[in-house]
């Protein structure tokens, strides 16, 4: 019986050896990731703060200001008049033009009640 | 333990199984063998324990903190506009160091450094590197090409630390506010000094703030706004040959700074200029006699203090004597005028007349609640003392009615200017992000809601009719005061040299923004034209509510012959 008992113990402690050697070699090699993960991520930092500085360089209204001048010929841009800045509800509603042959532009081959109310015949 | 064993020999497990049942448990090997157990038992609990200490214990990782690094790699917060927009932030950069003691080869290591750093003295640099110090700095801050360039030289004994490099994208745009800092990433101006002086400081001497997780700093400024400052300001400058402009863009209902600008400036990136002294801040720490912009404050005083109304009238027809002194009138009307009428056509007479009606003791007191008896109370280490009359007479009291005699700073100007048309509440400027309920727990009455009224009233007069007709933008109602002051140039008053300045809010129905410029000696825009603050300072002010008001939100009225008419094309 104690023969069973003492194999049965050596056995586990075999196994428990075992056991405890691959999770040590399974920490070392988890905790040389994180190391890893780690550096990756401090040198990730790096270069997102980098390019955040960059991305700022880039778009310093300074910046966009000259290459605006540079091109507005080319792009046909002009700085807005504060006439041309009106809040969106009080811009009417795009009214109907007839076109030369009776039919409307805006939406040919319906009528100006549909286009309006929204209603279909 | 073997001894133990030792001397139980001859001790058999199996025998003492068998024999069990007739053992009377007196059997002296099995008590040495329980003692042994329990002894064992006791040693794995001693362990199990510890392990369980152990796995609970979190200081494991604190080998990280200090060391070397902590030294020079001081991170600070970002600092940002009030959308976010970045205006200072840390960058890693490489900084090159020696140990002279391990090279082996000085000359070798010497020539080789200065093949990477073209301008780097060879001589002086390897008598340092013959030397047998332990660490001595080649060169801070380089760049990722010239760190390559020394790694593939493989000189022995030489080596990088990271360091985090303070960078200002917008460069100079916003320089006179956000400041800079040392070689050791310690503030020195500005909002940078600020924040040290708010305890990041006393965070880097502890060793902590190393990590990259501090929260950015908000500041209130908005960086388009401060564009558009910074790029009039320079415009005008140029333009009128001034030696210096400044401009400020103040929020008058919280008192944040939307944008303020000072040229010349310098590039926080490179302080050095920082140095020179005409690069100093010209808004908060300049002091100067402001001339007629400040006789909005005289003109607030009188109708405040109850003794003058609107409805009354002065005589300017004649030229003030007092003692040996004259005061008289830029733009001469020669007969009796109202009090809009001394405001819009910017009387001497009419103003110093108005001061003797308040009182020296009145206007002194007035004066000082306005927050002009001492330094600006903000965020900006830079901030000068304003100069007051030593003895405040009759005479100082009628100079200081249309600006001179008192110097103060054109912040000075801004923030109470921001008081007398937000219906009268005193509220310091900020460089932080301030909400309209943190203001009104900070605000002061200074003034009555009615003369906040007639202010707004004066200052819209004076665009439409009077000095400052240049100042008006289509759809934005501005309002303002022009202030042409004459410099002292060897002891007395110069006629040549102008210190120029505009007061403006926008929209004058309900002011939401004050605006003020100043030019330092500026020149006509073509010989035989005026330089006049009407002809420099206010079309500056114009362009900039133009070019920022929509930034700021603000909606411009329709203009045009029919009131609510709007042009559509589609």
């Amino acid at each position: 019986m104690s023969r069973f008992l003492n194999a049965g113990l050596i056995v586990a402690m075999i196994g428990g050896a075992g056991l405890t050697y691959n999770s040590k070699h399974e920490v070392e090699g988890a905790s040389a990731a994180v190391a890893d993960l780690r550096v990756e991520l401090a040198q990730e930092k790096d270069a997102l703060s980098l390019l955040k500085a960059e991305w700022s360089v880039l778009t310093q209204p300074a910046r966009l200001q000259e290459l605006v001048t540079l091109y507005a010929a080319e792009l046909g841009l002009e700085p807005f008049a504060p006439a041309q800045l009106v809040a969106i509800d009080d811009i009417p509603i795009r009214p109907v033009v007839f076109g030369p042959s009776g039919t409307t532009t805006a939406m040919s081959g319906r009528s100006i009640d549909s286009i309006i109310t929204g209603s279909t015949p | 333990m073997t001894a133990t064993y030792a001397g139980d020999y001859h001790f058999d497990f199996a025998e003492t199984e068998a024999k069990a049942p007739a053992v009377t448990g007196r059997d002296p090997s099995r008590l040495r063998i329980r003692l042994v157990a329990i002894g064992f038992a006791l040693i794995y609990a001693v362990i199990c324990g510890r392990l369980v200490v152990l796995g609970f214990d979190h200081t494991a990782a604190s080998w990280r903190m200090g060391g070397p690094a902590a030294a020079v790699a001081a991170a600070r917060p970002d600092l940002t506009d009030r959308n976010g927009e970045i205006l200072a932030t840390d960058i890693t950069t490489a900084s090159l160091y020696a140990e002279p003691r391990n090279i082996i080869d000085a000359d070798e290591a010497a020539e080789a450094i200065s093949s990477v750093f073209p301008d780097i003295n060879t001589t002086n640099l390897r008598h340092r590197l013959e030397t047998d110090a332990g660490f001595i700095w080649i060169r801070r801050e380089i760049t990722a090409e010239q760190q390559a360039a020394i790694h593939r030289l493989g000189i022995p004994g030489v080596g990088f630390i990271s360091e985090s490099r303070r960078f200002y994208p917008g460069g100079s745009t916003a320089s006179h506010i956000v400041g800079h800092v040392n070689i050791d990433n310690q503030g020195i101006a500005g909002i940078e000094k600020y924040i040290d002086d708010r305890g990041l400081s006393d965070l880097h001497q502890a060793g902590f703030a190393l990590g990259g997780e501090m929260a950015p700093v908000a500041l209130s400024i908005d960086l388009r706004v401060q564009h558009v400052l910074h790029d009039e300001l320079a415009k005008a400058m140029e333009r009128y040959q001034a030696i210096a402009a400044t401009g400020v863009v103040l929020d008058v209902n919280t008192g944040e700074v939307m944008a303020m600008a000072s040229i010349p400036d310098y590039d926080p990136n490179s302080p050095a200029q920082a140095l020179q002294p005409d690069r100093l801040n010209r808004m908060t720490a300049g002091v100067y006699e402001m001339g007629s912009v400040m006789k909005t404050f005289n003109t607030a005083m009188a109708l405040d203090s109850g003794r003058v109304s609107i409805t009354d009238s002065f005589d300017a027809s004649r030229p003030l004597q007092v003692s040996r002194y004259t005061i008289n009138d830029f733009h001469g009307k020669n007969r009796v005028l109202t009090v809009p009428e001394i405001f819009i056509y910017s009387s001497n007479i009419g103003s110093a007349r108005m001061a003797l009606t308040v009182g020296v003791d009145g206007q002194q007191e007035f004066f000082r609640r306005m927050g002009m008896g001492g330094r600006i109370g903000t965020e900006l280490p830079e901030t000068a003392l304003p100069l007051l009359p030593s003895r405040w007479t009759d005479i100082s009291a009628m100079t200081i009615a249309f600006g001179h005699g008192m110097s103060v700073t054109p912040m000075h100007v801004a923030s109470g200017a921001a008081a007398l048309l937000n219906g009268g509440m005193m509220i310091p400027p900020t460089f932080m992000t301030r909400s309209e309920g943190e203001a009104q727990l900070l605000a002061t009455r200074v003034v009555s809601e009615q003369t906040s009224d007639m202010m707004r009233y004066l200052f819209r007069l004076n665009v439409e009719r009077g000095s400052g007709r240049s100042a008006e933008v289509p759809g934005y109602y501005v309002g303002g005061k022009t202030g042409t002051a004459e410099k002292i140039e060897n002891g007395r008053y110069s006629s040549s040299l102008r210190f120029n300045s505009f007061l403006a809010a926008f929209p004058m129905d309900d002011p939401q923004y004050v605006v003020l410029v100043v030019l330092d000696e500026p020149q006509p825009e073509r010989p035989g034209l005026g330089a006049t603050a009407g002809s420099n300072a206010a079309p500056t002010v114009a362009s900039i509510i133009r070019r920022s008001a929509p930034f700021l939100g603000v909606e411009p009225q329709p203009v045009g012959t029919q009131p609510g008419a709007l042009l559509v094309t589609y």
